[in-house]
């Protein structure tokens, strides 16, 4: 097994020694853990549907697909299926291996059905685009659209890449078609976004209760709560935040997004060990970038420097990785390294994820990036890129607020500032506390 | 980058380790499988789930025949949320109260219905401390206090006079959740029988699931084995039916079911739409879309090709002609070419102007190859002959009386009152439709190999004598039976594609016997 030495967090505090020897020991742990995790626990020798009075329903869709592909090998549309199931497992769990599953799967159908496999087309869409290759990802979406007008997920594919593209007035078009082909729980989540995304959080919410309301399985039921919880916590309204994401895990316990929307309740009313407890069982489900800063910031808040460098190494080993692949940067790693590292490395980071995608988060991550830089003329400018379509983001305003504040614009900081804790009074362990003081030194100078 | 701070050595092993097993497992994907990062690129954005999976509005099978008991009405039946699994726990299923089911007639052949009825219903939850259970103990009525979680109806009639409501706040059978919480569960069932005034009588709620086949004789399509049949794939499962019979002149065209007696029957499920683009509109919805959509059974999504079928759900039976790819899938339909593929056995020749007359027009001397009068709306003799357009429409000659003793194969077998004629709930899709696709329709001739068909014949248990007919629901889980054993869990798509195609087929042996039968006569 190739052994990734190089990509390891180098620690200038430790000595060579020991460094190599614990590289080892990790090299082999990982490697043994990697074995386990991807060929042992996977769940590719499942039991069949078909074992017996006894067996137990399943409740993985990939399974019931496994067992008619192996049945069915020459089937394209059995592997299609399989590939979708696989992706949409994939971007719950962040599981390399279920993404390269979902890709042979995929390809299979592909090379059994060359020419207009829209489904295929479309799954092909979805890995892309979770793998945020969306250049990619509107190739393949527009193959299955124009194979397929009239379907409803294609659609959802098309949208989702043109929204982190940011061409947003074409993927609310995509949105708008979508709902008028089939308004389910999928469409409407993504049409209660639309309005999330232009700051009518009013209707975003209205339309993400349709979305609950016409969820037909948990896992559709569970991202109609996800969201719920987060359009209430980043309104400032964390006790119905903490009522939702507790539904939603009754529903479906253990799903990282709602375990962490739940700890940022839990975080904003002040109830730090179950925030804790919450985001680090996020974590264990899926070490995805958001919930990794999110607990790592959390136990700095909480004074806990040792607790939160554990996470922030996680986050830099993520890097490493990511710069040994030529992979885009994402805008959770620009806005870590611009805070944890190298700015001028986080202004590079920021620039090649701006080329990947020009969406607003990765503008605000940018502008937080350049300001920490030292550039703020450039960071004011991408910082109002970022809210240019009016969304609500108490993090955005706040980030806008400091740039602003660094170019001698007390009135634009104090507005944004105001905005940004009015929003979300607890919108972030560490940077609300700071709002408010910066806040309070702009008002006491008046 | 800042460092940790030091700590004792085995404690940062456990660290590094923490740090190889979050991304260990991507550096090891990198070197060995080539693969692109997917921990650290999966993160901030935004991705909605994609496969809908809405069983509440995907529509299953639609009936229509002559009450067997009741010859001057009509009972139309229509089910959805297919695979119900009985499994003896909480499992209980409900009508979306956000869509809208219909049952449309189309009594003079354009394509459009005339008559059109529409459930939409209500779930009442009772305050019980905020507990979300069904019941909170045996349920012995359906206003029994136990039961928590209720779901009522409005039934309306649409015809060119306007809408009027037919019930209001009717009752909806509970979903049978097990013999400790429904001890009697045929007298909850019995009292969600309604009388609808002017005769009818209305029904909706759980029920056993009427359809009855083998679904793995579809495998053969892949090159699978035929000698794996004779299991009812769907025996267990539960569906949610609505019913209603109806007197036979409300449906018929002028309300003369004598001179006009040829009524088009399908079902649509709708959803309500919204506004997306353009934040001046004060109202966020943009109407009702129609998202499924169901005549014939099995046929939908076949003549109609897999690429055709979301298309095909959003269309309204009159703009069937307009897609030419889904006409000349009847003309030339897919099935028998795959049979031909895997098993040499010769497909019959397009242009299949046989199954285009049975599937898109109905039946008569003047519609095309089959010399027989059904059931083509051309035989109502109040029917405007221009505004006539070829639609894909579950068909029925209300005239003709119901059988004595049904035969399974319906018109196939001389049994003129079943399948294509309507649709009764014994009636056997799948083996006629495996023998219609190797045009025997055509040639006259079955072919030996298929002759014993899925080798399911039957419904797993009876269907009752009164409406609403529907089997009462299983409450044993599926896979527990004595006679438990190999079961698909969920419907595929590719299923639905395959049964659809034996549809058209099937439809072809119904002309052949028909033929046949009036050659003889």
């Amino acid at each position: 097994m190739p052994a990734p030495t190089d990509q390891l967090p180098a620690s200038p505090a430790r000595g060579g020694r020991r460094r190599l020897r614990s590289t080892a020991v990790t090299l082999a742990l990982g490697g043994a853990l990697f074995t386990v995790g991807a060929l042992g626990l996977a769940p590719q020798q499942a039991p069949t549907v078909a074992s017996g009075p006894e067996a137990p329903r399943s409740t993985d869709p990939a399974e019931a697909l496994r067992t008619r592909v192996r049945k069915l090998p020459a089937d394209p549309d059995g592997w299609s299926s399989l590939g979708m199931a696989y992706v949409q497992q994939a971007r719950s769990t962040a599981d390399a291996a279920t993404y390269n599953r979902a890709r042979t799967a995929l390809r299979k159908s592909l090379a059994l059905r060359p020419a207009g496999n829209f489904a295929a087309e479309t799954g092909m869409g979805a890995l892309e685009s979770a793998r945020h290759h969306f250049a990619e990802a509107l190739t393949w979406a527009r193959r299955a659209t124009s194979a397929n007008p009239y379907s409803a997920p294609a659609q959802g594919v098309l949208a989702d890449a043109l929204t982190q593209l940011g061409r947003y007035e074409d993927s609310y078009a995509a949105v708008q078609r979508m709902t008028d082909l089939r308004p389910d729980s999928s469409a409407l989540a993504r049409a209660s976004y639309c309005w999330e995304l232009r700051g009518d959080t009013a209707r975003a919410r209205e339309l993400m209760n349709k979305s609950l309301q016409a969820a037909g399985t948990p896992a559709e039921k569970a991202f109609a709560l996800t969201h719920l919880a987060t359009l209430a916590l980043e309104t400032g309204d964390p006790h119905t935040a903490l009522k939702l994401a507790g539904t939603g895990l009754a529903a479906l316990p253990g799903d990282a997004a709602l375990l962490e929307a739940r700890a940022r309740a839990h975080t904003a009313l002040g109830h730090p060990r179950q925030a804790v407890t919450d985001f680090t069982a996020a974590v264990a489900a899926a070490p995805l970038p958001q919930y990794l800063l999110g607990l790592g910031d959390l136990q700095r808040s909480l004074g806990h420097r040792e607790e939160a460098e554990e996470q922030y190494d996680v986050l830099r080993a993520q890097e490493t990785l990511r710069r040994a692949s030529g992979g885009a940067p994402d805008a959770d790693a620009v806005l870590f390294e611009a805070d944890h590292g190298n700015p001028e490395t986080a202004v590079e980071m920021g620039r090649a994820a701006l080329r990947q995608r020009s969406f607003i988060a990765v503008h605000d991550a940018y502008a937080w990036a350049l300001h920490r830089a030292g550039r703020d003329t450039e960071a004011v400018e991408q910082a109002g890129l970022a809210l240019a379509l009016g969304t609500v983001s108490a993090p955005f305003h706040y980030h806008r607020a400091l740039i602003n504040q660094a170019l001698g614009r007390t009135l634009a900081a104090r507005a944004d500032l105001r905005r940004a804790l009015d929003t979300d009074p607890h919108f972030h362990p560490v940077d609300a506390p700071r709002a408010r003081t910066a806040l309070s030194r702009i008002e006491a100078a008046r | 980058m800042t460092s940790p701070t030091p700590r004792p050595r085995s404690r940062r092993v456990l660290d590094h380790s923490l740090v190889v097993l979050g991304a260990g497992a991507l550096a090891t994907g990198l070197g060995i499988l080539t693969l692109a990062p997917g921990i650290s690129a999966a993160s901030s954005h935004r991705e909605a789930p994609l496969i809908a999976g809405d069983p509440r509005a995907d529509n299953t099978d639609v009936y229509a025949f002559t009450s067997p008991d009741r010859p001057d009405t009509v009972t139309l039946a229509a089910n959805w949320i297919p695979f119900e699994e009985p499994n003896g726990g909480p499992n209980f299923y409900q009508f979306a109260d956000d869509a809208r089911y219909n049952i449309k007639i189309d009594n003079t052949g354009d394509g459009n219905a005339d008559v059109t009825y529409s459930w939409r219903f209500r779930t009442l939850t009772r305050d019980a401390g905020g507990q979300f259970l069904y019941n909170t103990g045996p349920v012995t009525s359906l206003n029994d206090p136990d039961l928590n979680i209720r779901q009522v109806y409005d039934l309306t009639v649409t015809t060119s006079r306007g809408t009027s409501t037919v019930l209001r706040g009717a009752p909806v059978a509970p979903s049978n959740v097990g013999k400790a919480s429904m001890p009697d569960y045929a007298t909850l069932r019995a009292q969600a029988v309604r009388n609808a005034p002017g005769g009818g009588k209305a029904f909706a709620g759980q029920a056993e699931d009427p359809f009855f086949a083998d679904l793995r004789v579809f495998d053969l399509l892949y090159g699978g084995d035929l000698s794996e049949r004779g299991q009812d794939t769907l025996a267990g499962y539960n569906v949610n039916s609505v019913a209603l019979q109806i007197p036979k002149k409300d449906l018929a065209l002028r309300g003369n079911a004598t001179r006009n007696p040829v009524v088009g029957i399908w079902s649509t499920t709708e959803r309500r739409g919204v506004q997306v683009t353009d934040s001046r509109t004060a109202s966020a919805d943009t109407g009702w879309k129609q998202v499924s959509r169901l005549g014939n059974p099995l046929v939908n999504e076949v003549v109609v090709p897999l690429k055709y079928k979301d298309a095909f759900n959003t269309l309204n039976p009159s703009q069937d002609r307009t897609v030419q790819p889904v006409v000349d899938k009847v003309l030339d339909p897919i099935l028998p070419k795959l049979i031909q593929k895997v098993y040499g056995v010769p497909a019959p020749k397009p242009p299949r102007k046989d199954l285009a007359e049975i599937y898109l027009t109905g039946i008569c001397k003047a519609c095309g190859p089959v010399k027989a009068d059904l059931n083509a709306h051309r035989l109502n003799k109040d029917a405007s002959l221009r505004k006539i357009v070829p639609a894909e429409e579950l068909r029925l000659n209300m005239a003709v009386p119901p059988t004595a003793k049904p035969n399974r194969l319906g018109v196939l077998a001389g049994d003129l009152a079943g399948f294509p004629n309507g649709r009764r709930l014994a009636d056997d899709v799948i083996d006629i439709s495996l023998q219609a696709v190797e045009g025997a329709a055509q040639t006259g001739k079955l072919v030996p190999a298929l002759a014993a068909g899925d080798k399911v014949d039957a419904n797993e248990v009876p269907f009752g004598t009164r409406f609403p007919y529907l089997a009462l629901p299983h409450t044993k889980s599926v896979n527990s039976g004595p006679s438990g054993g190999a079961r698909q869990s969920a419907m595929t798509p590719s299923h639905a594609a395959a049964i659809g195609t034996a549809g058209v087929a099937l439809l072809g042996v119904g002309g052949l016997r028909l033929r046949r039968r009036r050659a003889t006569s």
